[in-house]
């Protein structure tokens, strides 16, 4: 299996450095930094401007082979440049990295869990009742754009705390600013704050994950193997559990290390209803703002974690399927 | 997400540069109590909920929601003029001179003790500092900090990375003098807006070396010295914490501290209703005003805020390079029923302006609109007949060109596209086709207006206290190819002399006669169509006092404050 892995990471940081590349090529040509000092009142002076736009190696004035080289030789040396405000990149990233990861974690993975155990339980009931309360339930949400759901979770957490005159529920950014509480109290309030995002990711993930997962299960409920565990007289139960589900697993592993990725870098309207400041958002408004080093340093990031996320999916499927271990 | 057509180009604030032309020459700087101008509007100048400062309780936390995360904390810096610095250095930095509700600046006496100024045989600005006011680290606040900024702000060497250079580029010289806590700014040529300079002040250290002025005040602000200091700068929950600062030597803050917090405006609403954020921006949009309506305890604070609604003629383009079609277009529109359509949610009273300059609230406001501010489409097809387009089925032709103007509007606003499909309607009766085309919001400025690929354009200008340096590069002639912000891309010599002579004259009644002169000229030559002043919505808790709407009133921070007993 290691062998497999080294491979796989080869090709891997191959596609990483093309992908972050050709993300910094079409950032630097598509996007107009100069067109944030131009719309500025006071106009700046054109000389300040240009000064500006060199130093932080944002001039459209240079050929787009030397910005290349520029940003490609400090991201070698760990340098990420700097935003158009002059700010370092890589501490950025790194804390919106951070932040994303504290607002996404716990959601993605319990939604990850609870939806594949309901898409289990969905396809053993299948057509009862039961089924049919998950696969609607799955639907409704699926259909109500995210942003939606948590406007809807915070109007009703509103009408709680409006009932009980307590605030119970708060959920602007990941903690109150300004509070000199105790360390426990703190933790707290990070727990607080944490409840309606991860509800909302929580609800959106288990209704995509439950859908995979039932269907995966139904090839699996008919397959021979499932058949014959159970005709050597195992329950019903354990042959679903120990045969059914751990094959239907496999392939949603793969689609849940990569939608991680990706669930990090889109999180963009969780983000910003809840006031938190990661990764979406900035790369959203980064893009609005014209600032390129930013905009590929979050493709770089979303590269690398792509490729994490692979080898991740790969040695799960080696854990899951023995035929990958002993090398076909 | 922001919303950058709406109030482009123009940093709000006193900061915003540029001083209210103001002052009598040669007199101290008390004046201030003018007659009311003859148009001056019923529209409220300001809603702050005044209120003696011994009703207020001593403490509390104001949560203050912001647009942005600002890194750069030297408000001379290019990347620190913006709007959301100045709100917080209001708190904690020398602000030498505050606006009134009319916009007239007047000197805080914090920190200058007296202000002299004379203008012959040059104008001499002679500040006296307060004996008390020293910045946080100990250092008195003297001459040397105004020599220091005067010098990085001038424009002379290149390496200090500075936002404008207007004002500062026209002093001559700062000097020591009676003691340090007297500085004496002589200018080589007279500047009108001179109470716009050195606020915000900086100190010496800042202006004395390019690395600390471009680099000094990033992410950290090193010295302070206002009735609040920094706590906390949270990069992380992208907050600002200010504290009452007990070094103060003047009223100490009501306040504890005010928390600045960053929040995307499609968060702000839920928010404030929760209680989480204390302030709510509700002009932006109507969804976010309505919600702020049914909040209990809360109040929306309403004022005339100091940016205003226009149309822009692309006189560069090849039918509006004619001025008596730009002019048939201004009597084809019906300002009022574009007014109404864009105010209707605000419960505002709807009053079109009749001035590039000054608003309805400043003093020296006057309906200068004359003919073309009227609806008027007889008039309007008489200009266009004379400007021989001819009547051919719905449109008017001439050389076998069909009348027709671009009107661009950024696709994510509304409200832009409304007052497009508005002036379509009009405009058709007058013979005019008109094409809306919606482009990429970002791209407005950058892809449309500055390269002037666009007919009409609508979008805000944000005002300031001194309307005639910071208008200055709106409406000066195009040269060099270089068109500054004026992107109707025409002028006139008589234009730009009256400008300059406005900028130069120190006596306050004759600048607001030559401003009124030029306004009366930008009307003539028909390129930019002022709608109306902006209306600022501001929802806050009800117990919250001397804060809301502000329009050109410049809050005092130290006497902010909540009436009632801490619920919270």
């Amino acid at each position: 299996m290691a062998g497999f892995l080294v491979r796989r990471l080869l090709n891997y940081g191959v596609l990483v450095v093309l992908a972050a590349s050709l993300a910094y090529l079409l950032a630097a040509a598509t996007l107009r930094p100069r067109a944030e000092f131009a719309e500025r009142s006071p106009r700046p002076p054109a000389a300040v401007v240009d000064a500006q736009l060199t130093a932080l190696n944002l001039n459209d004035k240079t050929p787009l082979a030397r910005r290349y080289a520029t940003w490609a030789s400090g991201v070698l040396h760990g340098d990420l440049g700097r935003t158009l405000n002059g700010d370092p990149v890589a501490p950025e990233l790194l804390r919106r990295a951070l932040v994303s990861v504290r607002l996404l974690l716990v959601g993605t993975v319990l939604g990850g869990v609870l939806g594949v155990l309901a898409g289990a339980y969905a396809a053993v009931r299948q057509y009862r009742p039961s089924d049919r309360l998950i696969t609607v339930g799955s639907f409704v949400v699926l259909s109500t754009p995210v942003f939606v759901l948590a406007v809807l979770l915070q109007l009703g957490a509103e009408r709680v705390n409006q009932a009980t005159g307590v605030r119970i529920f708060e959920w602007v950014g990941e903690y109150t600013p300004g509070h000199g509480a105790g360390p426990l109290a703190r933790l707290g309030g990070r727990l607080q704050h944490l409840v309606l995002p991860t509800l909302a990711i929580v609800l959106t993930q288990v209704a995509v994950v439950s859908r995979y997962q039932r269907h995966l299960m139904l090839d699996v409920l008919g397959a021979d193997y499932v058949r014959t565990a159970m005709a050597r007289g195992l329950t019903r139960r354990r042959a679903l559990l120990r045969h059914g589900l751990r094959t239907a697993l496999a392939p949603v592993t793969t689609y849940f290390a990569y939608t991680f990725g990706f669930v990090l870098l889109g999180a963009m309207f969780t983000e910003k209803i809840f006031g938190w400041h990661g990764m979406g958002g900035w790369l959203i408004d980064s893009v609005h703002r014209g600032d390129v080093n930013a905009v590929a340093a979050v493709n770089l990031l979303a590269a690398v974690l792509v490729l994490l996320a692979g080898l991740a999916a790969d040695a799960a499927h080696g854990l899951l399927d023995p035929r990958v271990r002993t090398g076909r | 997400m922001r919303f950058r057509a709406r109030s482009v180009p123009a940093v709000a604030g006193p900061a915003g540069l540029l001083v209210g032309l103001l002052l009598v020459a040669g007199c101290a700087v008390d004046t201030g109590r003018e007659r009311m101008p003859d148009d001056m509007s019923a529209l409220p100048a300001y809603d702050v909920n005044p209120m003696p400062r011994e009703r207020l309780r001593a403490g509390g936390t104001l949560r203050w929601p912001m647009p942005e995360f600002p890194t750069q904390w030297n408000f001379h810096h290019v990347n620190g003029s913006k709007g959301v610095v100045n709100e917080v250095l209001q708190g904690v930095m020398p602000y030498l001179m505050r606006s009134d509700a009319k916009g007239v600046s007047h000197p805080v006496p914090e920190y200058l003790a007296d202000v002299e100024v004379t203008t012959a045989p040059a104008q001499v600005v002679t500040y006296t500092i307060d004996p008390r006011a020293r910045w946080s680290d100990g250092t008195p606040i003297t001459y040397r900090d105004f020599a220091a900024q005067a010098r990085a702000l001038c424009g002379r060497d290149g390496r200090y990375q500075v936002a404008a250079v207007t004002g500062y580029d026209r002093i001559a010289s700062v000097r020591r003098g009676r003691h340090d806590r007297q500085a004496v700014v002589t200018f080589a040529r007279p500047f009108a807006d001179w109470r716009a300079l050195f606020t915000p002040l900086y100190p010496a250290a800042t202006g004395a070396q390019p690395a600390v002025f471009n680099g000094g005040w990033l992410n950290r602000l090193p010295v302070t010295a206002g009735p609040f200091k920094v706590e906390a700068i949270d990069r992380t929950a992208k907050t600002i914490t200010i504290v009452r600062d007990p070094r103060w030597w003047g009223r100490p803050a009501r306040l504890d501290r005010i928390v600045f917090r960053v929040l995307d405006p499609g968060a702000a609403p839920g928010a404030f209703a929760n209680g989480e954020v204390d302030v709510l921006d509700a002009g932006g949009d109507a969804g976010a005003y309505r919600r702020a309506l049914r909040v209990r305890g809360a109040v929306i604070r309403r004022a005339a805020g100091p940016d205003w609604r226009h149309l822009t003629f692309n006189a560069g383009g090849p039918i509006l390079s004619d001025v008596r079609v730009r002019q048939a277009i201004m009597n084809g529109i019906d300002r009022r029923a574009l007014a109404e359509s864009d105010l209707k949610d605000m419960d505002w009273p709807v009053e079109v302006l009749g001035n590039h300059f000054f608003m309805h609230t400043q003093t020296g406001y006057r309906d200068n609109a004359g003919e073309l501010g009227r609806h008027d489409p007889a008039r309007a097809n008489r200009l266009l007949e004379e400007a021989g387009w001819r009547r051919a089925g719905r449109y008017r032709v001439k050389d076998g060109r069909t009348l027709a103007v671009r009107f661009v509007v950024p696709a994510t606003q509304h409200v832009s596209k409304r007052e497009g499909e508005l002036v379509q309607a009009m405009l058709a009766r007058i013979g005019v086709r008109v094409d809306i085309r919606p482009v990429p919001t970002d791209d407005l400025f950058d892809r449309y207006v500055l390269p002037g690929n666009f007919d009409i354009v609508p979008f805000s200008w944000l005002g300031t206290p001194f309307p005639v340096s910071s208008n200055r590069a709106v409406f000066a002639t195009p040269r060099g190819g270089s068109i500054q912000q004026n992107y109707s891309r025409i002028g006139s010599p008589a234009l730009d002399a009256a400008l300059d002579r406005a900028v130069a004259e120190l006596d306050p009644v004759k600048v607001r006669r030559l401003v009124n002169e030029a306004d009366r000229m930008v009307w003539r030559q028909a390129t930019v169509l002022p709608l109306y002043q902006r209306p600022q919505l501001l929802a806050v808790r009800g117990d919250l006092a001397n804060f809301g709407a502000r329009g050109f009133y410049d809050l005092a921070y130290e006497d902010i404050g909540f009436t009632a007993p801490a619920s919270r």
